[in-house]
């Protein structure tokens, strides 16, 4: 019983660990919140029964997240969503690399979007922080930013493209060719 | 589809660069937001509710996952001996009492590390919160500007001194966007700010502020984060009501401090934390809160309602 626990106890910080991860894999592949949720907790479930199969020689992270990735796929069949696994893979390779970089936790890797963030112009910076970090809908930030509705996605997407290219000045991603 | 997904933006999302951006982008936005620490307690108690076969670890995993992480747990396990198992058991104690539905109103103030946007560096304000069920948060910036923040359950309002007051759920923790990002997510729930420092935190008690009162202090165990470095909170020591919490940051992201002083324990009516108390009729509002099956004014409409109570303190 003891060792049950003691199991769990590092299951549970191995997960922790390795959330933030997950759930960028998750958000970077399904276009539903609620199945972000589901999958997520889904993916703990099943790495918990087959924590048997886990080589403790090799990272978690990439076993963690390979377990989501088939739920994702399965996910995909069953509501008939396209998504190529060629997709999902390349995803992956650059969660890996975020995961890659220095930092005890994910919010530690997660510096260098932090950074990037700051050096935003400012009208860019705020449309992603009240999009992500505030978590208002298009709407709400719209009316907040005293943008059009037009106006903000379009902050948002060249807001999304110079933060992609900052983290790769960076290291983060790959620069784009 | 959610209304938070990438659904809503008619730009795709096709590399994958851009989709780990949003992806990277969503898992800190959940993170500061606190969503993700109630996806893994539902995940968590998910793996306890499920069939679990065939789920033993070896032995060899079980005591080598990482060095890092085995120094971690016997951090974790010291915090069980000697003056923290009673340090732990006070802050369930004062989360019961937090938790009761008393009408409770605090002064608060929030310091900046540097200037915000309109150039002040403090925020200051009147905080009202009944237990785990509502509150409200009152601030000024400037001479010209007020916001105006309640939460009833797991709904939370918005208004600043024109404008629509927006509705929208809570999901756990606060949304808003400027002007209101001057305010605290932790001064929508001081149940939410007790709960968080159960874990990752170091608890230990405080030399006594006066005769009557007590202190506890929780000292983050992964400082420089979005949760506070570390909170320090004062109690009655016979009831255990708190009369000051103080959260101290060091994270460029996040204020110097933010301090709440207990006031007043009172009653106020019941229906007071509504923003229709708040505001008058003319006021348009937003509400983008899922309808409720139990209340028939729960439609996603944006509708105005008569000011049934003066807005007013309880002072």
């Amino acid at each position: 019983m003891q060792h049950d626990a003691d199991a769990r106890r590092l299951f549970e910080a191995l997960v922790r660990e390795h959330a933030g991860s997950l759930t960028a894999l998750l958000v970077a592949t399904l276009d539903d919140r609620h199945a972000v949720d589901d999958l997520f907790q889904e993916t703990c479930i099943v790495a918990w029964r087959k924590l048997h199969t886990f080589d403790q020689s090799r990272p978690f992270g990439p076993w963690f997240r390979g377990i989501a990735r088939n739920l994702v796929l399965a996910h995909a069949r069953r509501t008939r969503t396209v998504l190529l696994s060629d997709q999902l893979d390349a995803v992956e390779q650059r969660v890996q690399e975020v995961e890659r970089r220095p930092g005890d936790t994910f919010e530690d890797k997660l510096e260098a979007l932090r950074a990037c963030l700051d050096r935003l112009p400012d009208k860019y910076r705020a449309a992603l922080e009240t999009k992500y970090l505030h978590g208002l809908s298009l709407e709400e930030s719209a009316a907040r930013l005293e943008v059009t509705f037009e106006g903000l996605k379009k902050r948002l997407l060249r807001g999304r493209t110079l933060l992609r290219e900052c983290l790769a000045s960076r290291g983060m991603l790959p620069k784009s060719g | 589809m959610d209304s938070d997904s990438t659904g809503d933006f008619s730009d795709p999302i096709p590399t994958a660069d851009d989709r780990v951006v949003h992806g990277l982008l969503t898992a800190w936005g959940d993170h500061w937001s606190g969503r993700d620490a109630e996806r893994l307690a539902r995940a968590f108690a998910a793996i306890d509710g499920a069939s679990l076969g065939g789920r033993r670890w070896p032995l060899a995993a079980r005591v080598a996952a990482s060095f890092a992480l085995a120094a971690s747990l016997l951090v974790a396990l010291s915090a069980f001996v000697g003056d923290r198992v009673s340090a732990a058991q006070t802050l369930a104690w004062l989360e019961k009492v937090a938790a009761e539905p008393i009408d409770r109103r605090y002064r608060f103030a929030i310091k900046f590390r540097k200037p915000r946007p309109l150039g002040h560096t403090e925020v200051t304000g009147e905080f009202f919160v009944r237990g785990s069920e509502a509150s409200l948060q009152r601030f000024r910036i400037g001479d010209d500007r007020e916001v105006t923040i309640g939460r009833v359950r797991d709904r939370v309002w918005i208004m600043g001194m024109r404008g629509p007051v927006i509705v929208r759920d809570r999901e756990d923790t606060p949304r808003w966007g400027p002007p209101a990002d001057d305010a605290a997510p932790e001064l929508l729930s001081v149940s939410a700010v007790l709960s968080k420092v159960k874990t990752g935190y170091q608890l230990e008690f405080g030399d006594s502020p006066n005769a009557r009162s007590r202190r506890l202090v929780a000292t983050s165990e992964t400082p420089g984060g979005e949760r506070a470095d570390s909170a320090t909170l004062d109690y009655d020591e016979a009831t255990g009501s708190l009369l000051a919490i103080e959260l101290r940051w060091s994270s460029e992201e996040r204020p110097l401090l933010m301090r709440l002083d207990w006031e007043e324990s009172t009653a106020l009516p019941p229906d007071w934390y509504e923003n229709h108390n708040h505001h008058g009729p003319d006021r348009p509002v937003i509400d983008r809160s899922t309808p409720r099956p139990d209340a028939e004014d729960a439609g996603p409409t944006s509708q105005n309602r008569p000011n049934r109570v003066p807005a007013q303190g309880c002072s």
